[in-house]
């Protein structure tokens, strides 16, 4: 008997076997030249790239180990809070409370101003069980640590801001390609590049509604004071965990700064994530009433292949079926829509005689709100929308908040991005801008209804 | 006792034929690291195998039976760390290239072995960027043709040895315990240099036995260790490298490194320009035997 066979479908002739068998048994090209002369040593089969050297003891191949059963844990839950009441916060500190009672126990991140603050409220994981804190090398390993933790199962964060957010880019696509849930928070400073770091700006709002390479959709949130701080951050981690995107939280630097009075809830609805044991992993929910595909953790008994790379719904890549592709890119694109029928926004009631409508999103909204106050006592009615979820955009609300054709005014602090939004609803939408990096302040916009001039300043 | 609990190597590896080049050592590797994580006794349920982009990322990506993440290019020791930090019961291996780990992503690579993160590193070192069609990277020997230095690679390559031993950090007390070590504050006299871990062997070896058990004892190590796999590109490298067979490329390995217990017993001048082989644990270790300061 033959001590020593190859599996021929598997050999690629590549002679490794001949250069380390001891006793000549192979040709050049890993043919069996003199199998009598074989002792059996197993060099070659363990050389061998392609496993296709079979000795002559019992050669089992095994399968995949079964999976884990009996159902995780998760879904909906009301969580008490850990600060409970009313505070005096800034945007930034805000943000890590709702954070923290909202589950998330990881924090990856690089020092950054103005979003620094956010950092070292979320120290406070070092505090908790299973909580982690790290600061990264950059923003890109930030990032990255982030969705290494959440597909190890935690609920993880990062923040940064407008240099940094590019530096993420890559890994935001990567998540939204391989479905993992994350939070960015990125706290827009005036640019381009390092421009001015401490001074207010709304530069991000295109570049993180795009964020990502290769039509990498996500959910995009923008606060406009501090309790929305709070409020939209725990939105945040429950339409990521839900519906297994990537979520950023806009605000500009006045909003991180600020400080207001805050009141905290006693409970928050949580929505934790769910996995069904033997679900497939990504793709449209095989389960009714999930809106994500069933996400095992690094851990469990049954295996997750993670890939960036166009998969199937068991994460085998598919690289170059053009059906996958579609497919992939499909279902990511139906998510963020069902969030946006999910989210079920309202745009405020309208009154049919109003001649004008401000559109604005973060600080400006505050500012806008003074000055159609003050408008409302000269006899001018202005009103206010105010646009706190980019992206999916309530295009639909909009539209019919503005069925009467009022005159629009987008009012914003850069040079003109929201207006674009505004405009694919609204094309008679007219833009004023302000890219000073410094607040838009309520007189400017009064000054702008009672005189119509909307100057640069000098 | 269930049949798929049977002990065998196997079981870390899909079945199957892999897409490798013929003469690519990448499915050797397979099976080294198959072997040493058999022999550690690990769990491939509880064990995380990260890649980055490139041939060498997909060794863990394609091939192996564990939870897999395949991430973007030189950033598979950052999501790592987070992997590592979120469930430290979890054994997270990174397998990736030299452009990899070594050119696109050294920081994080520095910053492991910094932090002395409980993970274990294997780079796979081909020489080339393999995948995009053989262009020259950080490790490029200097005078390699490629297809981006047609004239040979004037640049120096770095040593990934060295690099990781100067950047390692100090070794955590059982007390301390893996990586939740990472944030407790320790005297700084605990530094042990002596508890660094890096290795580098050649996949295409007459002592596989060799090969796995570095693998396996880097996989044992309490701490960050890093292995570095010598497999030149079969497709890109050796060809126009005139590297025409497995001969060929023995007599080229054979001329290029030295294990570093032959190393000991041969007089510097007759192993100059020769990259040691084996197992390093102190840069000083290191540096005496190379001759000199790196």
């Amino acid at each position: 008997m033959e001590r020593i066979s190859i599996k021929r479908e598997l050999c690629k002739k590549c002679g490794y076997c001949a250069s380390v068998c001891p006793t000549d048994v192979f040709g050049p090209n890993g043919e069996l030249q003199n199998p009598a002369e074989c002792r059996h040593c197993g060099l070659c089969a363990l050389i061998c790239p392609e496993r296709a050297i079979v000795l002559d003891e019992n050669n089992t191949e095994k399968s995949i180990p079964e999976a884990a059963s009996g159902p995780g844990s998760g879904g909906w839950n009301k969580v008490q809070t850990q600060k409970p009441g009313r505070h005096l916060l800034s945007g930034n500190e805000t943000i890590a409370l709702p954070a923290l009672d909202a589950g998330c126990r990881f924090y990856a991140g690089y020092p950054i101003t103005p979003a620094s603050e956010i950092m070292y409220g979320m120290l406070g994981l070092n505090n908790i069980p299973n909580g982690r804190f790290i600061q990264m090398e950059d923003e890109i390993s930030s990032l990255a640590a982030v969705i290494g933790a959440a597909l190890a199962g935690k609920k993880a964060m990062t923040a940064t801001s407008g240099p940094g957010l590019s530096l993420m880019q890559e890994n935001i696509s990567f998540a939204v390609m391989t479905e993992t849930p994350c939070v960015i928070v990125d706290v827009m400073r005036a640019g381009p590049s390092t421009g001015q770091a401490t001074r207010p700006a709304q530069g991000d709002i295109m570049p993180a509604i795009w964020s990502g390479h290769g039509d990498a959709r996500k959910i995009v949130l923008a606060p406009v004071d501090i309790a929305d701080c709070y409020s939209l951050t725990i939105e945040a981690f429950n339409l990521s965990e839900m519906f297994r995107v990537p979520v950023i939280i806009l605000i500009d630097e006045i909003i991180a700064h600020l400080k207001e009075i805050v009141d905290i809830p006693e409970r928050n609805l949580v929505y934790d994530r769910a996995y069904d044991p033997n679900e497939r992993h990504f793709g449209p929910p095989s389960n009714y009433g999930r809106r994500a595909a069933s996400l095992p953790p690094f851990g469990g008994r049954e295996l997750l292949h993670v890939t960036g790379s166009t998969h199937d719904q068991s994460g085998t890549r598919a690289a170059s079926n053009p059906d996958m592709e579609q497919w992939t890119t499909d279902s990511i694109a139906r998510k963020i829509q069902e969030a946006g029928a999910y989210i079920h926004w309202r745009a405020p009631k309208i009154k049919k005689n109003t001649k004008h409508v401000i559109i604005a999103c973060g600080s400006v909204v505050r500012a806008a709100e003074e000055a159609v106050r003050r408008l409302a006592r000269q006899g001018e009615s202005v009103a206010l929308i105010p646009i706190k979820f980019l992206s999916p955009f309530p295009d639909l609300e909009l539209e019919k908040a503005l069925l009467h054709n009022p005159e629009v005014h987008v009012i914003e602090m850069n040079q003109g991005q929201l207006i674009h939004l505004v405009r694919a609803v609204y094309p008679a939408a007219l833009s004023l801008t302000q890219n000073t990096g410094t607040a838009i302040e309520p007189r400017r916009i009064i000054d702008y209804f009672l005189n119509k001039e909307w100057e640069r300043r000098s | 006792m269930n049949k798929n609990d049977e002990r065998s190597p196997e079981r870390w590896i899909r079945p199957g034929q892999t897409d490798f080049c013929p003469g690519c050592g990448y499915g050797t590797i397979l099976n080294y690291l198959a072997r040493a994580l058999e022999k550690t006794g690990a769990d491939p349920s509880l064990t995380v195998a990260v890649g980055g982009i490139g041939c060498a990322a997909w060794i863990p990506d394609q091939y192996m039976q564990t939870h897999t993440l395949h991430t973007t290019h030189g950033r598979p020791i950052a999501f790592a760390t987070g992997v590592k930090l979120a469930k430290p019961e979890l054994n997270v291996l990174v397998i990736s290239g030299d452009g990899d780990l070594a050119t696109i992503g050294t920081s994080h690579l520095i910053h492991a072995a910094r932090r002395d993160l409980d993970i274990t590193v294997f780079c796979v070192n081909n020489f080339v960027y393999g995948m995009t069609g053989g262009q020259a990277g950080g490790t490029t020997p200097t005078g390699a043709v490629t297809s981006t230095s047609p004239a040979g690679h004037a640049e120096k390559p770095l040593d990934l040895i060295s690099l990781v031993l100067a950047a390692g950090g100090r070794v955590r007390t059982e007390a301390e315990g893996g990586a939740e070590g990472l944030n407790a504050s320790v005297e700084s006299d605990m530094l042990i240099a002596s508890g660094r871990f890096a290795a580098r062997e050649i996949v295409l070896t007459r002592q596989p036995q060799r090969v796995i058990s570095t693998c396996e004892k880097a996989l044992a190590h309490q701490g960050f260790s890093f292995v570095e796999l010598i497999a030149p590109c079969a497709t890109h490298f050796n060809r126009k490298n005139r590297i025409y067979s497995v001969t060929d490329l023995k007599a080229y390995l054979n001329a290029n490194y030295i294990s570093a217990s032959k190393a000991t017993k041969t007089p510097l001048t007759d192993r100059a320009g020769k990259q040691l082989c084996g197992l390093f644990k102190s840069k000083e270790e290191y540096e005496r035997l190379v001759g000199g300061a790196i």
